[in-house]
C-alpha cells in the first residue's frame, strides 16, 4: 500500500478502523493488484477521503461489540473536542488581550470578569477530564508497550515544553521591572515563539495520541461508560467559554479591522464547533449506554 | 432519494443486489457491481455502505478469509431489497406506460 493511501485510511475514526480497517486496506490492495492502478489514482483517494469524512459525520456501530465501540468513539471525540476548546479559547483570549482593543485590558472590570469566568470554566472542565481520563490512562499504562507507545513522544515533548516555560518565566520574573521587560531581547522573543510552537505541537500530539492509545488498549465497555459519565461534566461546561467568546467577539472583534476580526472569529467558530460536537457525541454515547 | 434509502444507482441498493447473488467480500462486490451496472464503487463508499447495512441488520459479516470478510444478505436485507425492487418495477411500468401513451417509445 502506498503511503498516501495509508494516511487516508488513518484518517478514518478509530472505531471504524478497528472494525473495518483491515478489510478496507485489503480492498485498496486488491484495486492495486487488479492492475488498474486504482489504489494510486486520484478518484480512489478522493473516495477514501470522502468516506473518512462521512464516517466521522455519520458514525456507524455494528456487530457484537457495538456498545463498546460507540462508547470509545464518544470518549475519543469528547477528548479531541476538549483539547480544541481549551487551546482555542486560550488562543482567542490571548489574541483579544494582545490585540489593538483598548477595552480588553485586564484592568477593565468587565473584561477581567469575562477572563476569570472563562478561566474558571476551563478549570472545571479540566478537573472533569482528569477524573474521566485517569482510570483510562491507568489501564493504557498497564496494557503493554503497543498501547503505551503513542503516548511516549507527547509525554517527552511535554516535559521539554514545561522546562522551557519554567526557564522563560524565571527570566521574565527576574527582569520584570527592569528595562529589559519594556524591550525584551530578540532571543527572548524567538524563544517565546518557539515555545508557543512547541506547545501547539504538544497539544496536537496529545489530541491524536490519546485516542490511538485507547483503541490499542481494547478497553471493555464498563470503564468507558464510567469515564463518559464523568466526561459529561466537561461536555456541559464546554459551550460556555464558546458562548462567552462569541459575546466578546461580537462586541469587539469587528471593531479593529477585517484581518483581526477574521482571526478571532475563526478561533471562536472553531471553539463553538468543537463544543457542539462534544455535547452531541456525549449525548449519543450516553443514550447508547 | 436518500443515499441509503433507494434509487436505482444508490450504492446501498447496488450492494444489496450484489449480495443477493451470494456472500461476497469487498473486491468481489466491487467487481460484481461494475460488471452488472458499469458503476465502480470506491473503497470508501463501499465500506461506508457495508457499515450502514450491517448496523441496520440488512447485511452481516461472515468469518474472515485472511484480511477479507465476506458479507451476506440477512432475511431483513432480502425483504428490504425485494420491497425496493418491487417499488422500482411499479415505477418503471408507470414510466413506460406513460411514454407509450405519449408516443415517445
Amino acid at each position: 500500500m502506498r503511503r498516501v493511501d495509508a494516511w487516508l485510511l488513518a484518517a478514518y475514526p478509530p472505531s471504524f478502523r478497528e472494525r473495518y480497517g483491515d478489510e478496507l486496506a485489503a480492498l485498496v490492495d486488491d484495486h492495486d493488484m487488479a492492475g488498474t492502478g486504482t489504489g494510486s489514482r486520484p478518484p480512489v483517494r478522493r473516495d477514501l477521503a470522502a468516506g473518512a469524512v462521512r464516517a466521522w459525520l455519520r458514525p456507524t456501530f455494528a456487530g457484537p461489540d457495538r456498545l463498546r465501540r460507540r462508547l470509545l468513539a464518544s470518549v475519543s471525540t469528547l477528548w479531541v473536542c476538549w483539547v480544541v476548546v481549551v487551546c482555542g479559547t486560550a488562543g482567542t483570549l490571548r489574541l483579544l488581550e494582545d490585540g489593538p482593543a483598548p477595552g480588553l485590558d485586564l484592568r477593565t472590570p468587565l473584561w477581567r470578569a469575562v477572563h476569570d469566568t472563562v478561566a474558571t470554566l476551563l478549570l472545571l472542565a479540566g478537573i472533569a477530564v482528569v477524573a474521566a481520563g485517569t482510570p483510562l490512562l491507568w489501564r493504557v499504562l498497564r496494557a503493554g508497550s503497543h498501547a503505551r507507545r503513542p503516548l511516549v513522544l507527547p509525554a517527552a515533548v511535554t516535559a521539554v515544553v514545561l522546562a522551557g516555560f519554567a526557564a522563560l518565566q524565571s527570566w521574565a520574573v527576574a527582569h520584570g521591572t527592569g528595562p529589559a521587560a519594556e524591550r525584551p531581547p530578540t532571543w527572548f522573543l524567538l524563544a517565546g515563539a518557539g515555545w508557543l510552537l512547541a506547545a501547539a505541537v504538544t497539544s496536537l500530539g496529545w489530541l491524536l495520541a490519546a485516542p490511538v492509545a485507547l483503541r490499542r488498549t481494547a478497553l471493555p465497555a464498563p470503564p468507558l461508560r464510567r469515564s463518559l459519565r464523568w466526561g459529561t461534566a466537561a461536555a456541559v461546561v464546554l459551550p460556555a467559554p464558546a458562548l462567552l467568546l462569541v459575546a466578546v467577539g461580537t462586541a469587539t472583534g469587528t471593531a479593529f479591522g477585517v484581518a483581526y476580526a477574521a482571526v478571532t472569529w475563526t478561533c471562536t467558530a472553531t471553539v463553538c464547533a468543537a463544543a457542539v460536537t462534544g455535547v452531541v457525541t456525549t449525548v449519543r454515547g450516553l443514550a447508547a449506554a | 432519494m436518500s443515499r441509503d434509502g433507494g434509487g436505482w444507482s444508490d450504492p446501498a441498493l447496488l450492494v444489496l443486489a450484489s449480495l443477493a447473488g451470494g456472500p461476497k467480500h469487498g473486491w468481489a462486490i466491487t467487481a460484481d457491481v461494475e460488471a452488472t451496472t458499469g458503476i465502480r464503487l470506491g473503497p470508501g463508499t463501499l465500506y461506508g455502505v457495508l457499515a450502514r447495512l450491517e448496523e441496520r441488520g440488512l447485511a452481516r459479516a461472515l468469518p474472515a478469509e485472511d484480511r477479507r470478510k465476506p458479507y451476506e444478505l440477512t432475511a431483513a436485507g432480502a425483504v428490504a431489497l425485494h420491497a425496493q425492487a418491487e417499488a422500482m418495477r411499479s415505477w418503471s411500468r408507470v414510466a413506460l406506460r406513460r411514454l407509450a401513451a405519449g408516443g415517445a417509445a
